[in-house]
């Protein structure tokens, strides 16, 4: 009442700019109330919308926005939940509701979520209190407003945002470091387990295992998965050592009886307690003390002398009958560990190889096997396991179980000469 | 030139109001940019802000300590990640390095990892730290601020993502889900044969219930005829009239099985009846009958759910109550309407002529 005309002019202005603020709300004036909207989202990016709206008594037909097209299976229901006939334009659903007091919308959708790396993003506008129940095993990353309710839907989590411009981020396929922990101990466990089924001793390997577990138990997964693999690498090891231990056992055992029957028996006493020895070391596990003692017994076997007197000669025919005794006893010990005898080695004679029975009889072989046998096939029919290593580039460890597997399904059997080990393909494989 | 001045700035506040959420909404997450060049990702990518709500918030405890753990969770699971170390849960002991910020308290993070990661798990975990001693201050800040961390994390992720394709890859299997898009929790599609037929059903008894409210509106005019202005009373009566004697059009076609365009007749028929409401003088007289109708047509609806209700021998209690409900609701706007007219507050030319004409119905 106090103003001019320019200020009535700038008071006009603001009342207008202050009600055009206002045209959104008018707009938002439908034929129908929005009343509850959920989305469930599934790992593929689908979401499942749900959209519950008020509708007028009085109209035979309403036009309502939905979120997301294009949109698939959509099906709109009134409160009796009959489904009604509709047709769409891009976000609008004309439906035909002849007076229905509710309407249900529910249709599965792609276009709301998009996806970087293992983060999935939700984006939606609505006009509603909104409820978003993420895929099984998703791990909430980020939204864009603190949530008015958030918890546990069965088995997803599910959060509950004001209406508006409305953003959830969450992952997918986080590393699970407890489950995989759990498969390495598994694994470990049946490793370890199928070694010690053919008979060797792996103490030390079942000692990390059981350190492995103890971790797993007090919530450390990390190392306990760690522990675990070093088991497994511990059991490859001491197995690798076992053979090696056999072999050179069986090399002592060899250069003893060689000296026997020379009538070398001069040191061939120690040979024989030292083979001895080793013999124990090897069936209590302790391979490495193994090797120690068959060498030792292989050195002493290797320097032992004939007797120079003729008592001494008897003395060395009573020696040499025990130690044949011995010998005897010790081979028995050792071919109840063995696999059956093979065939002698004649590298003179020709093996060719019958490569289409080996594989018609084992179809499941892996692919680096049936490359083994075949390079065995081109060498007659046999090949040191160094020169399948060499020829492979393949670790001693890795090459080990591949030739425990050829063996295992008795395509090839292993025998060692010197401290070799010889792998021939079975005779049954020979044309 | 005092009073333009207040014009003209209380003018440039309404007119930057509206602004106001956009700008909001271009907040950045503070000081905790990763700084890789890959922050952004467009609209919707940032909370509502600061955490300055004033006050204490209305925030659901409940809803706080989810946000955090998520938050905390999150921090270990990439912290696991990142540093292919033991990410148990621990609240960390002090065994971290500071990284020459004199602050960092967390478990150690190894001296090779990514200076920008590392600097970005530390900010994260203080910024976790502030949160929880914002707890008792205000609880909706504390949790706007664990909302920042998710930022600074997922942040650090994209970098880690850049950086290390093939490590991403190995975590993203998903996992296993049954009814994995969706469809296998769907309802069968209703076929076209039983759209067709329910529509027609549907159709026949919205007919019937408009009728019945058209003829429940008569009674209406009747009641408050003496209330209106007379071209008005004529104005409602006829809308009445011409509505109810479209309504038996249509329905002579569908008891002849003819439901071709029935529903756009039906719904022009509304939209007309609304239309011709429109034209009454009085607005609050054409809004009274247009609310009285919209009223009388849930009544209807009521009243035919309630009927089919009993018809299977179940309780009916609730549609009585919201019938009684709804018939209250149309007294009440009758009463209204009948008060603020009794106030002199009419809106006819004023000079009582009016008053004393009879509306000329129109005859068939």
């Amino acid at each position: 009442m106090f103003m001019g005309p320019m200020g009535r002019t700038f008071f006009f202005i603001a009342f207008l700019s202050l009600s055009l603020s206002t045209i959104p709300l008018s707009w938002a004036q439908e034929d129908y109330t929005p009343v509850s909207l959920t989305f469930t989202l599934y790992s593929d990016g689908t979401a499942r919308t749900e959209y519950l709206v008020a509708s007028d008594a009085l109209q035979a037909r309403i036009e309502v926005e939905i979120f997301g097209p294009p949109y698939n299976h959509l099906v709109i229901r009134d409160d009796e939940g009959n489904p009604l006939v509709y047709s769409t334009e891009e976000a609008n659903v004309t439906v035909d509701s002849l007076g229905a007091l509710e309407l249900t919308f529910t249709y599965l959708t792609m276009s709301l979520t998009t996806k970087e790396g293992i983060v999935w993003t939700f984006n939606v506008s609505t006009p509603v209190s909104t409820r978003i129940k993420l895929p099984e095993g998703a791990a909430i990353f980020d939204m864009s407003d603190i949530p008015t309710d958030i918890g546990v839907d069965g088995s997803r989590q599910y959060i509950v945002l004001e209406p508006g411009d409305l953003s959830v981020y969450y992952m997918i396929g986080l590393p699970d470091v407890e489950r995989e922990a759990q498969e390495a101990l598994t694994e470990a466990e049946s490793h370890i387990g199928d070694l010690e089924s053919m008979g060797y001793v792996l103490t030390e390997a079942r000692s990390i295992l059981s350190q492995a577990q103890g971790l797993y138990d007090s919530d450390q997964y990390v190392e306990s998965k760690n522990r675990a693999e070093l088991a497994v690498k511990t059991a490859d090891e001491t197995v690798e050592d076992a053979v090696n231990a056999y072999g050179d056992i069986g090399r002592a055992s060899e250069a003893v009886s060689r000296a026997s029957s020379d009538g070398r028996t001069d040191g061939l006493a120690e040979a024989q307690s030292s083979l001895e020895a080793a013999s124990t070391y090897y069936s209590e596990g302790n391979y490495a003390e193994a090797r120690t003692y068959a060498l030792q017994a292989y050195q002493q076997a290797a320097t032992a002398v004939a007797p120079k007197s003729n008592s001494l000669l008897y003395a060395g025919i009573l020696l040499l009958a025990g130690l044949g005794g011995g010998g005897y006893y010790y081979m028995q010990r050792i071919k109840a560990k063995e696999p059956p005898s093979g065939v002698p080695v004649d590298s003179s004679q020709a093996r060719e190889v019958n490569l289409d029975l080996i594989f018609w009889h084992h179809q499941d072989l892996r692919l680096e096997d049936k490359e083994v046998i075949r390079f065995l096939a081109g060498s007659n029919g046999e090949a040191f396991a160094s020169e399948i290593r060499d020829r492979f580039e393949i670790p001693r460890s890795s090459a080990w179980r591949l030739i425990r597997r050829l063996v295992n399904n008795e395509i090839v059997e292993e025998r060692k000469i010197g401290n070799q080990s010889l792998v021939r393909v079975r005779d049954k494989y020979l044309k | 030139m005092k009073t333009k001045l207040l014009a003209l700035a209380l003018l440039l506040v309404l007119l930057s109001a509206p602004l106001a959420q956009v700008v909001y909404a271009e907040e950045p997450t503070g000081g905790d940019d990763a700084g890789d060049g890959t922050d952004g990702d467009g609209a919707g990518d940032d909370t509502n802000g600061d955490g300055d709500d004033g006050g204490n918030g209305n925030i659901d405890p409940f809803v706080y300590q989810q946000i955090k753990e998520d938050t905390e969770a999150r921090w270990w699971n990439l912290y696991y990640l990142y540093t292919g170390q033991q990410g148990d849960g621990d609240d960390g002991d002090g065994d971290g390095d500071d990284g020459g910020t004199g602050e960092y308290d967390g478990p150690e993070i190894p001296e090779d990892l990514d200076p920008e990661l590392r600097n970005q798990l530390m900010n994260a975990w203080m910024e976790m730290k502030q949160a929880a001693e914002m707890e008792g201050e205000n609880l909706q800040t504390a949790a706007q601020q664990h909302l920042r961390v998710m930022k600074i994390l997922r942040n650090t992720w994209r970098k880690y993502q850049k950086d290390n394709p093939d490590i991403v890859d190995d975590t993203t299997e998903p996992p296993d889900e049954t009814g994995d898009g969706g469809e296998d929790d769907l309802p069968p599609d209703p076929t076209e044969a039983e759209l067709t037929d329910i529509q027609e059903q549907l159709v026949k008894r919205f007919q019937e219930r408009f009728r019945e409210s058209v003829t429940a509106m008569f009674q209406f005019y009747n009641d408050v005829e003496g209330d209106l202005d007379p071209d008005d009373a004529m104005k409602a009566y006829n809308a009445l009239y011409h509505t109810e004697k479209k309504l038996l059009q249509i329905q002579e076609r569908i008891y002849a099985g003819d439901f071709e365009g029935t529903i756009d007749d039906l719904e022009e028929a509304g939209s007309d009846l609304d239309d011709e409401y429109g034209d009454m003088d009085d607005p609050q007289s054409a809004q009274l009958f247009r609310t009285a109708t919209k009223l009388q047509a849930k009544i209807e609806k009521m009243i035919e759910k309630k009927e089919r209700k009993e018809a299977q021998g179940e309780d009916t209690s609730g549609e009585d109550d919201l019938i009684n409900q709804l018939r209250g609701n149309v007294d009440k706007a009758k009463n209204d309407h009948k008060e603020n007219k009794g106030k002199g507050n009419d809106n006819s030319n004023g000079n009582g002529k009016d008053k004393e004409k009879k509306p000329k119905k129109e005859k068939d």
